[in-house]
């Protein structure tokens, strides 16, 4: 199917809605997902498994995040679409206002400082982990673009992270 | 699921002074660890000098537990300034390197390096686009015999099969045609032979057949998985087989078979000239040793499928000779390891020209004896397999 609206040109791949009540209740949930999916969309994949051991890495930092910052029971949506080179990863998340600012936060992060420092740093730290440091790695190690948009009645966002894996020789990016 | 997704698991092998970690390694909090820093306790008060992280065969990890590992290896490296921490990689999980190359940062005592570049000496020969002319005319005249032994040794329609260093996939392709397998994933370390395994594949308009890059002593495939797994003219290149050999009898299912096919290089016979060709195949093995490789394998693989547990094993000598092979793709092979062992390898060993002429004659006189109507010559290939 392609998708053709104000923000996404692509073959969507796969969507999965789920409650974020259920989702929440095993932790387990985000690596079973992650590795499903990924094995999903990697199918036609010159070398299906290196590239769905890298969307594995890569939506399950998007999965861990909206687990840790889970805040009530209105669904999930996922959807993966392929756009040209890229990967585009677009979640549909209810918030509040605490997991809203969570999300806020690490977008103001990645638009006014370094991915790589801020990752750095948050490894580094004494202070313990912090959920927001899959992000950073994103942008950092994988030059993810992330990107967020409120939804009008406040209660969801939508959070996209657009990735490039395998550039146009076929070759897995290493 | 054919991939590695099985939890992880992080063992302490004190004899080795390593430390192994494998699996899917994302938990939720870093109580779930404790384990982890009980070992790098361990290993304090336990070990000098270098201690090693074989990250091969971790195949998934989140931040939560990088971030654990990094403050593991800070703190160790605080409390025993002197020890070198040597941090092992692969390129076939292709997130690894970029990752653990951070933990350089922590001390220059620690370092990362991706293993699977340097896990053989003879691997950037091999693995080099030079050397697929000769696979591809090595399978032309192998697979006409081939065909009876693989269904001797167990191998039947509608299987799971593995076929681990596929080289350039031509002999995938052909179990593919003739044993309509239910899954065939081909493995290979070398990128150029699996583009062109992908390319022949494209234009033949083949399907089912997985090309998949990886390293063949650290298999990123589940357990228990293939009933049929092949390993062809490979172990015999490698300085480690024991470790291939293992990592195919971890995959292979209980009651499946492991196939593997190993030469006798230095024992390639042919009449008449019998002595010019004896000399140069002991010359020719003697050059490919210098490289690590241990081309007179075959006869070593009913030891090594013993100590590797297999049992009902059959070993048997499969020989390729002008009578039964074509002898015209026989003479092509030939003619390829002429080129490749006179021009690159005596070449790169700087022998001198007698030397080179010797070694040359002998591959021709072997050409002109399975080339002459009353000639005969052969190449020895041992065929071996065992069950799990």
């Amino acid at each position: 199917m392609i998708v053709n609206n104000d923000n996404i040109t692509g073959n969507q791949l796969c969507s999965l809605r789920f409650s974020a009540m259920a989702f929440t209740k095993d932790w387990c949930h985000c690596d079973q997902l992650s590795n499903y999916v990924s094995r999903l969309v990697s199918s036609n994949k010159i070398d299906s498994f290196v590239f769905s051991n890298l969307f594995s890495t890569v939506i399950n930092e998007v999965l861990e995040a909206i687990f840790r910052n889970n805040s009530g029971n209105d669904h999930v949506e996922v959807s993966i679409y392929q756009a040209g080179n890229d990967s585009l990863i677009v979640s549909s998340i209810p918030v509040d206002d605490v997991s809203r600012d969570f999300y806020d936060r690490v977008i103001s992060g990645l638009k006014n400082g370094d991915a790589k420092d801020m990752y750095r740093e948050l490894i580094k730290r004494e202070k313990g982990f912090a959920p927001e440091t899959g992000f950073y790695e994103l942008a950092a190690d994988y030059d993810a673009d992330i990107s967020l948009e409120h939804k009008p009645d406040g209660k969801r966002i939508a959070l996209s992270v657009r990735v490039c894996l395998e550039p146009e020789n076929g070759a897995v990016k290493e | 699921m054919i991939q590695i997704t099985s939890p992880y698991s992080v063992v302490f092998d004190e004899h080795n002074q390593t430390i192994v970690f494998s699996g899917n390694m994302r938990p939720f909090v870093k109580d779930e660890m404790t384990e982890i820093k009980d070992i790098f306790e361990k290993v304090c008060s336990k070990i000098s000098g270098t201690l090693y992280l074989d990250l091969k065969k971790l195949s998934n990890i989140n931040n939560l537990a990088f971030k654990e590992i990094f403050d593991c290896i800070n703190w160790l490296s605080k409390k025993k300034p002197d020890l070198q921490i040597k941090i092992m990689t692969t390129s076939v999980v292709a997130w690894s390197l970029k990752k653990f190359v951070l933990l350089k940062e922590i001390s220059p005592s620690v370092s990362v390096e991706e293993y699977d570049r340097e896990f053989y000496p003879g691997q950037g020969v091999i693995e080099n686009e030079s050397f697929i002319p000769v696979l591809r005319t090595q399978t032309k005249i192998i697979w006409g015999l081939e065909k009876k032994f693989l269904e001797r040794h167990g191998l039947k329609e509608d299987m799971m099969i593995a076929d681990i260093c596929c080289g350039i996939g031509d002999f995938a392709v052909e179990v593919h045609k003739a044993f309509k397998p239910q899954e065939l994933i081909a493995v290979d370390h070398s990128k150029p032979s699996l583009k062109y395994a992908r390319e022949v594949a494209r234009q033949f308009g083949l399907s089912g057949i997985q090309y998949v890059y990886g390293d063949a002593a650290a298999l990123m495939l589940e357990d228990n998985t293939f009933d049929f797994v092949t390993c062809r003219l490979s172990l015999q290149i490698f300085d480690m087989p024991e470790l291939i050999l293992k990592e195919l009898y971890r995959i292979c299912k209980p009651g499946g078979r492991v196939y593997l096919t190993n030469e006798t290089y230095s024992k390639c016979f042919g009449d008449p000239h019998s002595e010019s060709i004896k000399w140069t195949y002991q010359e020719a093995s003697r050059l490919f040793g210098n490289l690590g490789m241990n081309l007179e394998f075959g006869t070593k693989m009913y030891k090594f499928l013993q100590e590797c547990n297999f049992k009902k094993i059959i070993i048997e000598p499969m020989i390729p000779t002008n009578i039964n092979a074509d002898p015209r793709a026989f003479a092509d092979v030939i003619k390829s390891w002429e080129d490749y062992v006179v021009n690159k390898l005596a070449a790169g060993e700087n022998r001198d020209e007698d030397y080179c002429k010797k070694l040359r004659a002998g591959f021709q006189d072997h050409i002109r004896a399975i080339t002459h109507p009353k000639g005969f010559g052969g190449w020895p290939i041992w065929v071996g397999s065992g069950e799990k």
